[in-house]
């Protein structure tokens, strides 16, 4: 299978599209990979890259995998690679950033191949960044390509994506995503089911998860919270909340309050769509008899006003009092008393 | 029909900004200048000081012997332009039509403002005395000429240590017979170097120019000989022009009877965007600010204003610009009784010239700023028209 | 890789090639030096990716290797050192460098010199070569009229075109242009049109002191590469990609007025206007008055409306109308300082048109700069 000299899990009709564009020698200058965070874009990218600038490809349009050209790039160090994205996630990506690396791609390529400049979460870039951006993409010199990463092409401006090669990124079945988590990381069928839910069929997410032992531990600590503060009397809620952003330096918090939220948000998720009767999978497997149990106690209305609370919550992170806005979110978690 | 031309001179300014500061100085003999040990010169005296036959540009030491008790004030200039330039705002709020010709004199054309020419000045005098603290001479007349020979008559007949405050008017017609019995120094543009020579030749008063004929004059004076002439009858067809550097190119139009229709509002507008714009490039001069002055029925005025990105002197970018801003303050039906536009910040702006050809991005960057007004206030209808006279009056500024 | 080398030169060649490490960087590796012995010589190499340089200084090698080291750190080590000779060994195994030199004893680490982007081996018989003080001054005269402006990252490299033994060096921001004309002495095979990043060449003219006496210069085919080699430093640069605008198109063929002035004077005069012009848009305004039969003057003046104004009158030769023009007063400056003879010329149409100023004498420098103009 051609997806698999590539050596991605899904994404087979975008490996094919790519490799076919390389082979027949009719590259665009500019790609955009779109789709939810962790589906794989980032990989894809890379992987591409590679398959672009490799010295010693194994076939035509097939990365060796072990030069130093191929590592370099796979750990996004390589010379030629010029990598763009906001300092953090959730920060914007401004225009000086922008040129800078137009600064760059006016220069030849340092190891004679493409000068390829990858363009992380591009949605993060500002209106101005963007525009200033459009310039490279109108006059592109022939050496260059542009790969970009974004969750909806949606978020960019239309005058950025009529000018790219479009690919959306779809998450994988989540059968599917298990048996490849079971072959790739051997890992026996309940996890990697579990994994494959959580990761609600994101390829590079649920890596990330099966890797990484702290990051499950981090998830279960996460969603223990959402359940104890159904506890929680109001008092205890604030407190909590001060917990949670005190301690912490301001940038720090807001990472971990990202992923502490981004939890909340699918366990609730799960409750409303069981609240609900849906036949949908549940994300976080591993809770369903809690899921359950708050389905029957809140309803599905109470459910759906919480989900939108953090969607809110998630929208305003970065402008936000984190305090101020955690107390208003945690204020509405409904009170259950054993 | 004759102008009306103001001639304001603020009465020992310097001295008069020193009494603000220090009011213990108010009926006291001192003077503003250098210091007499620095040989210094008197730069302002007050009218107490003036008494012991002390004037300006006298030496400071020369002052002291004349007037031991002399109080010498050093002068702070700063503060001089400061309120000078209040000074002159406060006479702009009359008309655009002012030329200021030194730090405390200035010249106003209010031909066309409805009152009596010496009634707007004693308003004037007393809006300045008023709101600054600060006492003004007035010449009234019909030429630059007459205003300025006026001021300067009547602080001279003014005795007393205060300041003279004086109002003089030279009614048109008079002129001739005003200055026939004058002493020659009194002609403005002659100085006591120039007076010897016209003493010289017998010419005491101004009326004595009268007497000699053309071709004598010319003799004696060269090509400044028929301007003299024409100014000895009291003769100055000098426009009021703003001096140094164009700050702002307007011009005004008030209604014989108040106006509320929109179409003949806009058309006003129009024709007056296109006379500053004329006037702009005929001097090759762009300005980066339009405004629009309105005035209504009970003589509220209001200016709006605002910045273009690149500098213009086209008629319709002015006439868009203008119109927007108008548009925004206008309701149908209210009547308006004057409406003014005017392009200021004006260049002396050398830009640099572009040695690759970017010509279109110029041409960009004005349809952009066009664009960006349009979306600030919303489309508005435009409409053409021929113009016609019959409601209302002119001003250039 | 075991060795000795002197302090001074060691702590010199450091010196030399720290100019290419950028401050701040996004691959580590470019934080370092790179330190390897090569044919009985110890090379020193930094780069940023646009522009590399190369440094080799004699050593007593006992044991080949290499290894990349911190730039700064080993800089300022390196400059405190006591003694004279200096010892390098290398760990392979810890990538870990130990410098002694007399009791002073430092280990750092380091990262693998294979993560170093490779720096490319000129085939030095296919260059050309460049007399080191020609060279330096076509630099100067050039050089400073390229763009710092990132929006147009063409117009901030210097052309460079060489046919058979003509070569010529051209920069523009857009608003004037320097273009230098030279002979080689010995022509070359294939033509070369390759536009090098203003900043390399003036790193190049730095480093080229004038005990070399020339540089070899090698443009490796579809490489995108230039290399400038010396005996004992080499400098390597990225080439811009683009289309450079066809100046020889915008270069005025005719001129009205032709005014001949000291070079001193001119220059005088624009520092002179500089210091109240700066406080403004500099501008100064030339008044070019020929004089029937007799010299002409050119008066320069200059005003601000806070500081106030100014104006000197120089005389010069004039043919031609007279012609009152503005330009930026230091345009002129910068290219006065530079023009190298005691008379310039300096050439106009109109006060809207390209103004020229060559040396006296002198074909191979050309420098046109647009003037400024009102509204």
């Amino acid at each position: 299978m051609a997806g698999m000299s590539w050596d991605l899990m899904g994404h087979d009709w975008a490996v094919e599209m790519l490799q076919q564009h390389l082979v027949s020698g009719s590259l665009r200058h500019a790609y955009l990979f779109s789709g939810p965070r962790g589906v794989g874009r980032r990989s894809l990218a890379l992987r591409f890259a590679q398959a672009i600038n490799c010295p010693q490809p194994t076939a035509p349009g097939i990365p060796c995998g072990e030069c130093r050209v191929c590592h370099q790039i796979e750990n996004m160090q390589h010379a030629d690679l010029n990598i763009l994205q906001s300092e953090r996630e959730g920060d914007t990506l401004k225009v000086e950033q922008v040129r800078e690396l137009q600064h760059m791609l006016s220069l030849a390529p340092y190891e004679g191949g493409y000068r390829i400049a990858l363009l992380l979460r591009f949605e993060e870039a500002n209106d101005s960044a963007q525009n200033a951006l459009l310039k490279t993409l109108e006059e592109p010199n022939p050496r260059v390509i542009l790969l970009a990463t974004a969750d909806d092409s949606e978020n960019l401006l239309p005058t950025i994506t009529s000018r790219c090669e479009l690919l959306r990124l779809r998450p994988m079945a989540l059968e599917a995503l298990a048996l490849e988590l079971q072959s790739r990381r051997q890992l026996d069928p309940e996890r990697a089911q579990l994994i494959a839910h959580i990761a609600a069929g994101r390829p590079g997410y649920a890596l990330r998860l099966a890797e990484d032992e702290s990051l499950m531990a981090a998830r279960s600590a996460y969603l223990e919270d959402c359940l104890k503060l159904t506890g929680f009397s109001r008092l205890e809620r604030l407190v909590f909340a001060e917990s949670l952003v005190k301690s912490r330096e301001r940038a720090e918090a807001k990472g971990e309050l990202r992923v502490e939220l981004t939890y909340w948000l699918s366990f609730w998720r799960d409750v409303l769509l069981t609240s609900l009767g849906e036949a949908a999978p549940l994300a976080n497997l591993d809770y369903r008899r809690e899921i359950q149990r708050l389905a029957d106690l809140t309803g599905s209305r109470k459910a759906a006003q919480i989900v939108g609370a953090l969607e809110h919550s998630f929208a305003r992170l970065n402008n936000a009092n984190l305090q101020v806005m955690l107390d208003n979110l945690l204020l509405q978690w409904p009170l259950i008393r054993d | 029909m004759s102008r009306k031309i103001l001639h304001v001179d603020l009465d020992a300014f310097f001295c008069a900004v020193e009494e603000k500061f220090d009011p213990s100085l108010k009926g006291k003999a001192f003077a503003t200048g250098g210091s007499p040990e620095g040989r210094g010169v008197v730069t302002s005296c007050s009218y107490a000081a003036r008494q012991h036959g002390i004037h300006s540009a006298m030496p400071m030491i020369q002052a002291l012997r004349k007037y031991p008790e002399l109080l010498v004030v050093r002068g702070h200039y700063k503060d001089y332009t400061d309120f000078s330039r209040q000074v002159m705002a406060i006479i702009r709020e009359l008309t655009p039509l002012v030329e200021q010709i030194s730090i405390d004199e200035a010249f106003l054309d209010v031909t066309d403002l409805p009152q009596e020419a010496v009634e707007i000045a004693r308003d004037l005098q007393k809006k300045i005395y008023d709101t600054l603290g600060l006492p003004c001479s007035i010449g009234v007349a019909s030429n630059k000429l007459m205003a300025k020979i006026a001021t300067n008559i009547g602080k001279s007949r003014h005795t007393g240590s205060n300041y003279p405050m004086a109002i003089l008017y030279i009614p048109p017609g008079t002129e001739k017979d005003f200055l026939a019995p004058l002493p020659i120094n009194e002609m403005w543009g002659i100085g006591p170097k120039s007076a010897e020579r016209f003493r010289a030749l017998g010419i005491e008063k101004i009326g004595d120019i009268l007497k000699y004929p053309l071709p004598w004059l010319q003799q004696h004076f060269g090509k400044f000989a028929s301007d003299l002439l024409e100014r000895a009858q009291g003769i100055d067809n000098r426009l009021v022009e703003e001096y140094e550097g164009v700050k702002s190119v307007s011009n005004e139009v008030t209604f014989f009877e108040d106006l509320g229709d929109r179409q003949l509002l806009l058309r006003t507008i129009r024709g007056i965007s296109e006379k500053v714009g004329r006037r702009l490039r005929h001097k090759a001069l762009s300005g980066k600010t339009v405004r629009v002055k309105i005035r209504w029925p009970n003589f509220e005025t209001i200016t709006r204003q605002i910045t273009l990105p690149q500098p213009t002197d086209q008629d319709k970018v002015i006439y868009e610009t203008a119109s927007t801003l108008f548009l925004k303050e206008w309701k149908p039906g209210k009547k308006v009784r004057l409406i003014g536009v005017g392009v200021a910040q004006i260049g002396d702006d050398y830009q640099q010239l572009s040695l690759l050809d970017h010509s279109y991005e110029k041409e960009k960057n004005l349809l952009d700023a066009l664009d960006a007004l349009h979306e600030r206030f919303g489309k508005d209808a435009i409409q053409k028209g021929i113009q016609s006279d019959n409601y209302r009056s002119w001003k250039d500024a | 890789m075991k060795l000795t080398v002197s302090q001074a030169q060691l702590a010199h060649g450091l010196g030399v090639v720290s100019r290419a490490v950028s401050p701040r960087s996004t691959l580590p590796v470019l934080n370092n030096i790179l330190i390897a012995t090569d044919e009985g010589r110890l090379r020193l190499s930094a780069t940023n990716l646009e522009l590399g340089i190369t440094c080799w200084i004699g050593a007593q090698i006992e044991e080949e290797g290499s290894i990349t080291i911190p730039a700064r750190i080993f800089a300022d080590l390196v400059s405190t050192l006591p003694g004279d000779k200096v010892s390098l060994a290398l760990t392979v195994r810890t990538q870990s460098l130990n410098i002694r030199c007399g009791t002073s004893n430092f280990d750092i680490k380091g990262i693998d010199a294979q993560e170093f982007p490779p720096m490319p081996i000129p085939d030095l018989a296919s260059g050309v070569e460049l007399n080191v003080a020609d060279f330096k001054d076509m630099i100067r005269q050039v050089g400073f009229a390229a763009s710092a402006d990132e929006a147009r990252p063409v117009l901030q490299g210097v052309l460079m075109e060489i046919n058979e033994n003509q070569m010529s060096l051209a920069a523009t921001d857009g608003f004037r242009i320097a273009v230098r004309n030279a002979e080689l002495s010995n022509a070359i095979a294939n033509p070369v049109k390759v536009i090098i990043p203003a900043r390399s060449l003036g790193e190049l003219a730095r480093i080229a002191t004038d005990g070399n006496e020339t540089v070899t210069m090698v443009v490796p085919q579809d490489r995108g590469q230039a290399i400038f080699h010396m005996k004992d430093a080499e400098l390597v640069t990225q080439l811009i990609e683009g289309n450079f605008p066809d100046y020889r198109a915008i270069l005025p063929r005719t001129f009205k007025t032709r005014t001949i002035i000291s070079t001193t004077e001119f220059l005088k005069a624009c520092r002179q206007a500089e210091i109240i012009a700066r406080e403004g848009n500099y501008v100064i305004r030339l008044k070019i008055q020929p004089q029937e039969g007799g010299p002409g003057a050119v008066e320069f003046t200059t005003q601000s409306e806070e500081m106030g104004s100014g104006e000197v009158v120089v005389d010069a030769n004039i043919e031609g109308p007279e012609l009152l023009i503005a330009f930026n007063v230091r345009f002129l400056s910068e290219v006065l300082e530079v023009i190298g003879t005691p008379n310039t010329i300096l050439e106009t149409n109109a006060n809207n048109t390209p103004g020229m100023l060559s040396p006296v004498g002198d074909e191979s420098y050309k420098h046109v700069i647009m003037p400024m103009h009102l509204g």
